[in-house]
């Protein structure tokens, strides 16, 4: 969760409380959303909007703040830690963060008594989230650095959250632009190959995001 | 020891680059070392690429044999040096012993026992140790900066680089921290940069002058003092009109007879009541500053 040179604890403390907030709120929300659609059978919409649709909009949200909004981001570039334990201290938290309310919500529904087998089995279900969050982290974390400046990497994600959810279903009619939708898994659990195809296609490009954000790190210059 | 030659920064690209710094070339020994000029010289520029943040666009920089232009000479050179930036943030709900030990184990001291130790050390000499278990959010300003040098000399730093640390502080803190600086410098090298005159006049037995990038004065305090001998003159007119003749106001007196000027310039005032007087720093600065 933290580099050998940032010990967890101080990961944990360092860290923006609202960041810790955000996620359990919309958490909570949720889950009185699907309390009050137990009867009329609309939790499990409610349930898929939360995991397929909102834990990949916080996180990419989230993600452009850790390092830009570091109050002694200075001190540590004069320290000898490297861009990669800087990022793998700040955004380990934030995964550990979005683990943790995805598994709770779904404790929660549990809990209410709404099936989410619809999403597959365990393992498919945490891919229906945890792909597109990782994606849209990897993609907070870049256009941040990238523009050097939290706000707009905020604005980045969130808006090209809304564009996917906007063009969703001329996204998902185009053979190669349907791998890049991050709502494929929660519109197509069960999606086979495509899915498959799309969950690859999203966990590259997240990968691709975090690496070339620890390259931009690198340049500490432009960040102080 | 830290040896800088010809170190060239640029900011920018194509036509839109500009220069910070140009051609430095120094060498600082062991002691205070006092980095003076004005506000944009670009002293920060200096620190920063000396603290290992940024790179220089020319030039070399050695600092006790080590390369900073090399990967692994400035990673084991960051774990020797320590930083006081002029900008100094703070996580607000830590507690002073608490940031002060997260910056240690960020510089590599990883033995907790010893680690420890040396942050009541450093507490202490800092006079921070009551307040050391007090929330940052609630520390004034002179606290804090006890805080930034408090991690600064926490892994024993053999060299120090402190940018405006009095920068916004009472006269009460300014002279603590100046005197804590002085203590400090017996045993390492410490480089401070400011453009408050009176600083390094303190504290310092050696220093440079730092304008539009480049150097323009090295030397010993006195040094600089003795350059505006002979251009420094006192007057105390009733007029209302200042001296003019391409004098420099170093300071103007409202007094009961009238106000007194003290003048740096090239020749003596046209005024017959002009005494020369002896400069201080300050007049060697503004004589250096306006040649």
């Amino acid at each position: 969760m933290a580099s050998s040179k940032i010990p967890l604890r101080y990961a944990m403390k360092t860290y923006r409380k609202e960041q810790f907030w955000m996620p359990p709120a919309f958490l909570a929300f949720f889950c009185i959303l699907s309390a009050f659609f137990l009867e009329d059978g609309r939790a499990n919409s409610m349930a898929t909007a939360f995991l397929g649709y909102m834990l990949p909009l916080i996180s990419g949200i989230l993600a452009s703040s850790p390092i830009l909004s570091d109050p002694a981001l200075e001190l540590h570039f004069a320290a000898p830690i490297s861009a990669w334990q800087l990022l793998v201290a700040r955004y380990g938290v934030l995964l550990a963060v979005m683990l943790a309310t995805g598994f709770v919500f779904q404790g929660c529904m549990a809990l209410m008594g709404v099936d989410l087998a619809y999403l597959g089995n365990f393992w498919q279900r945490q891919l229906v989230w945890l792909v597109p969050s990782l994606t849209m982290l990897g993609l907070g974390c870049f256009t941040a650095l990238a523009l050097r400046q939290a706000t707009g990497g905020s604005v980045f994600s969130g808006g090209l959250w809304i564009f996917q959810l906007t063009l969703k279903g001329y996204l998902l009619s185009k053979t190669l632009a349907r791998n890049l939708v991050l709502f494929m898994g929660a519109t197509f659990p069960m999606g086979g190959t495509m899915l498959v195809k799309n969950q690859i296609s999203l966990t590259l490009i997240g990968v691709l995001l975090v690496f070339l954000s620890a390259f931009l790190l690198k340049r500490q210059e432009r960040y102080i | 020891m830290i040896d800088i030659r010809n170190l060239t920064k640029f900011y920018g690209r194509g036509n839109q680059a500009v220069r910070a710094l140009n051609e430095v070339t120094l060498q600082i020994e062991e002691g205070m070392f006092g980095l003076l000029g004005p506000n944009g010289a670009g002293k920060t520029t200096l620190m920063r690429i000396l603290a290992g943040i940024i790179q220089p666009s020319r030039g070399q920089v050695t600092i006790n044999g080590l390369d900073l232009l090399q990967e692994k000479d400035k990673q084991r050179l960051k774990a020797q040096l320590g930083y006081l930036p002029q900008e100094l943030g703070l996580y607000p709900d830590l507690s002073a012993r608490e940031f002060i030990d997260y910056m240690a184990i960020l510089k590599g001291m990883h033995a907790e026992s010893q680690r420890r130790k040396r942050i009541s050390e450093v507490l202490e000499l800092v006079g921070l140790q009551e307040n050391a278990d007090r929330k940052l959010k609630g520390f004034s300003g002179g606290m804090k900066r006890r805080v930034g040098i408090a991690q600064a000399i926490v892994n024993d730093p053999r060299i120090m680089i402190v940018d405006e640390p009095t920068a916004g502080l009472d006269p009460e803190e300014r002279i603590r921290f100046r005197n804590l600086l002085v203590k400090m410098a017996a045993e390492r090298v410490i480089l401070l940069s400011t453009h408050i005159v009176e600083d390094i006049g303190l504290t310092s037995q050696k220093m440079a002058v730092l304008s539009q990038g480049s150097i323009c004065f090295v030397g010993s305090p006195t040094e600089l003092i003795h350059k505006a001998d002979g251009h420094v003159w006192e007057l105390t007119t009733t007029s209302t009109e200042k001296p003019d003749g391409g004098l420099t106001i170093v300071s103007m007196l409202h007094q009961s007879d009238g106000i007194r000027y003290r003048l740096v310039g090239e020749s003596k005032p046209a005024d017959r009541s002009a005494v020369a007087v002896k400069p201080g720093l300050e007049d060697g600065y503004i004589w250096l500053m306006h040649q």
